[in-house]
């Protein structure tokens, strides 16, 4: 088994070299006529390879725009998002999208199909295709499940065809977008340590939106927070230095929770503010 | 509303039916109404037999068929390919969509008046307004439903290394295949419609001629025939299109199920 | 594939559009002479001549009766058997599948025995267009009933809402927006038929005027109707809209 992971997946880089850069970053979007409406502004990030952060924010701070923009979906309006030192422009298989929403899978696709979908874009061999497909389908546990549809399945097992269609592509950065918001809690607390675990062993550079602190907490490396409009750019940035797999009842979680939350826009500390 | 045995099911279907047959053949035995209004079944049955008899059914079922499939099949092909084009380029869907919805008003069968100006009463004027009758029905659906793939699938597949063609092949042609087949259902029952009042508005032969024929000469023994046939003949189209449906399935109705 | 594009920028490319396809048509009825088509200039005098005289508003009022009258009664019968169909499972078990068969049956072929039994009058032509309409609006509302949240009924139950008060306060207004939204569908429907039924049995109403312009050979006649046909659905369409938006506003919140 880990022969046949070496094979797939390339061995974990030296650390500290930088795999993705925001470089003054800001979006606006045009409502109207005449509104403009900021989203993102003054984002300036360095992401270490291998690297797994976490953006946080309350829902209408930009982190899904911010997403957008590196996975080539949207163009900033302001700035350059950089991969290896070179602009993004559009969507490409090096950076592999896990979406919120189970939607994003193809309905008239068996769960094979799905995952070689990708594959079958980069024309790989036929055989090289069969073994990706089975490996990854192994890693998230669907192997009893191939020939089964996405509508047979539960979400949290759709949320995990997602996962292995996206590292089955191996590609170099992984952009999660809140891909367990919609999941119960237990699927949730599971789906987190495979994913954790997964990833560490992969050594991908994992870009991951959420609004769960404990999530956020659970998984990545290093967190940031954003702030919502007026003023959407990064708030705080700190490192989580806790050894995985991670424990949420231990007091340097907690401490570290209180933090964040600390750091987290109240929509009603706001509302009283503007009152 | 889902009912439990298939036999049930179609005893409720066949149960109206068998009323209506039992209710009529006893108004007609009793003479309630003078048998020139409501001929005794086995009178329409005897009309039946003789027309099947001199080929007039198999002819006429033939020649409405005909029609009705050639018609179909291009307006649905027109549709589609109208369809996906115009679902995908926003400016231009905006541009005409002010100028379909007044046309959702207007009965296919009012360009007959025009059709028969511009072409004749021949075949070709039947074929056009059946082609439009089909486009009519199915063209709005599948557009809408072109416009309307989910984008997060389009966003999947460009991050997989999708673009252009195979986009297009791999993601918006599954995706339609849905709004595709309903509206090619639709345009079906707007196609039946549409053929059924144009044949019993101008035509020399058909289903709808029959009936026409019937009421021309008063009798009341062939609109019977006529009508039925027509019943029947929309019930079987209908039944073949479920079923259709129920073949292709799975892969591409799962999600809505 | 949506785009956040301001509003007033659909409007312009609405009318651009429109725009374009009027200088398309007139330019066709240039080059192919007014006999064959008759150009959008041509057929917008014919509009404003005709619209002065009685004969053609009688022709459109006509018409329109025999549509509005068909979709009114069509789809307030289809309600009540709607909600009967929903409210009562045993009733529309039995109903609902010839109900779906039915709906395939061109209601225009059952024309000429109606004709013969209860003759040329309103009633066949409001009946023919109602049957469609009541058809289709009593299979929506039914299944509009069931999909009913059983926890807002449970809700009302708890609160101590009684049977009645529990089908009139809260199963009614809560299959209002589906209804409404049915009955707007609808109103494209009952136009479906009335240009059959008047070339068959009619001597006045729109339909008759396309079908006769065929024998006279008037091309702008005939296109002056289907022009009618479209104008007469939009501006029923707008005012229904308008008046459900002004009543029933607190029902289409739920979009």
């Amino acid at each position: 088994m880990s022969a046949m992971a070496a094979k797939h997946l390339p061995s974990i880089p030296e650390a500290r070299e930088t795999a993705l850069e925001f470089v003054n970053i800001g979006k606006e979007y045009q409502r109207h006529t005449k509104e403009k409406v900021k989203v993102v502004r003054e984002v300036n990030l360095k992401l270490e390879r291998g690297g797994f952060l976490c953006v946080l924010g309350p829902s209408g701070c930009g982190k899904t725009t911010l997403m957008n923009m590196v996975a080539g979906f949207e163009e900033p309006s302001e700035g350059e998002i950089r991969m290896n030192g070179k602009a993004i422009k559009g969507p490409g298989p090096e950076r592999g999208v896990v979406f919120q929403s189970d939607t994003a899978l193809f309905p008239w696709l068996t769960v094979e199909e799905n995952i070689a979908y990708g594959l079958k874009m980069k024309r790989l061999p036929k055989a090289e295709m069969k073994e990706r497909i089975h490996y990854w389908m192994k890693q998230v546990g669907l192997e009893q499940h191939g020939a089964k549809f996405p509508g047979e399945l539960s979400g949290g097992m759709k949320q995990r065809v997602q996962i292995a269609r996206v590292l089955a592509g191996d590609p170099e950065i992984l952009l999660m977008d809140e891909p367990f918001a919609a999941l119960d809690a237990q699927t949730r607390t599971y789906l987190q340590q495979e994913l954790s675990a997964l990833c560490r062993k992969a050594g991908k550079t994992v870009l991951f939106i959420t609004h769960d602190i404990q999530e956020a907490l659970l998984l990545a490396d290093r967190v940031i927070v954003m702030a919502r409009a007026p003023e959407p750019n990064i708030k705080a940035d700190l490192p989580v230095d806790l050894p995985y797999p991670r424990e949420r009842m231990t007091e340097p979680f907690a401490n570290l929770y209180n933090r964040l939350l600390d750091e987290i826009d109240n929509p009603f500390k706001a509302s009283v503010h503007v009152l | 509303m889902k009912l439990q045995s298939k036999g049930m099911q179609a005893l409720l279907i066949l149960l109206p039916f068998a009323v209506a047959l039992a209710l009529w053949a006893s108004m007609s035995a009793m003479e309630v109404v003078p048998s020139l209004f409501l001929p005794p079944p086995a009178q329409v049955w005897d009309a039946f037999v003789q027309m099947l008899q001199n080929g007039l059914i198999f002819e006429s079922l033939g020649v409405s068929l005909l029609r009705l499939c050639a018609g179909w099949l291009l307006g649905l092909l027109l549709a589609t390919c109208i369809g996906w084009a115009l679902g995908m380029i926003g400016w231009l869907r905006r541009g005409i969509q002010p100028l379909l919805f007044p046309l959702r008003f207007v009965e296919p069968v009012a360009w007959l008046s025009m059709i028969i100006l511009w072409f004749g009463t021949g075949e070709m004027s039947k074929l056009i307004l059946l082609t439009y009758a089909s486009f009519f029905g199915s063209f709005l659906y599948i557009m809408t439903g072109v416009a309307s793939i989910d984008e997060v699938k389009i966003r999947a597949a460009r991050a997989m290394g999708a673009s252009g063609f195979r986009l297009f092949r791999t993601i918006i042609v599954p995706s339609t295949v849905p709004s595709i087949l309903a509206g090619a259902r639709i345009g079906m029952s707007y196609s039946f419609l549409t053929i059924v009042t144009a044949e019993m508005m101008d035509a020399t032969s058909g289903v709808g001629y029959i009936i026409k024929y019937g009421s021309v000469y008063m009798r009341m023994d062939q609109i019977f025939v006529g009508t039925i046939l027509v019943g029947l003949l929309g019930i079987a189209i209908d039944y073949t299109f479920r079923q259709a449906i129920k073949r292709i399935g799975r892969r591409y109705f799962l999600d809505q199920l | 594939m949506t785009s956040r594009r301001p509003l007033s920028w659909r409007w312009l490319i609405g009318l651009l559009g429109t725009l374009c396809f009027l200088l398309l048509w007139q330019i066709a009825a240039w080059l192919s002479g007014p006999s064959f088509l008759p150009g959008p200039i041509r057929v917008l005098l014919l509009f404003f001549e005709q619209i002065q005289t009685r004969e053609y508003l009688v022709t459109v009022g006509a018409s329109y009766q025999r549509v509005m009258l068909g979709w009114g009664l069509g789809s307030l019968f289809g309600l009540v058997l709607g909600i009967v169909m929903g409210r009562y499972r045993w009733f529309g078990t039995i109903i609902y599948s010839p109900m779906q068969f039915f709906r395939v049956i061109p209601a225009v072929a059952l024309v000429p025995i109606l004709v013969i039994w209860l003759g040329v009058g309103e009633t066949i032509k409001i009946l023919i267009i109602g049957y469609g309409v009541a058809l289709v609006v009593a299979i929506n509302i039914a299944e509009a009933v069931q999909r009913v949240a059983p926890a807002r009924l449970q809700a009302a139950r708890s609160m101590g809402a009684g049977p009645l008060r529990i089908f009139w306060g809260v199963l009614i207004p809560s299959v209002i927006p589906e209804a409404l939204k049915g009955m707007r569908g609808s109103l494209a429907f009952a136009f479906m038929s009335i240009v059959g039924i008047e070339t068959l049995a009619a001597q006045e109403g729109v339909g008759q005027m396309i079908w006769s312009a065929r024998v006279l050979h008037q091309t702008d006649v005939a296109l002056l109707g289907v022009l009618t046909l479209g104008l007469m659905g939009v501006l029923a369409d707008t005012v229904v809209r308008l008046a459900f938006r002004i009543f029933g506003y607190r029902f289409m919140l739920r979009g």
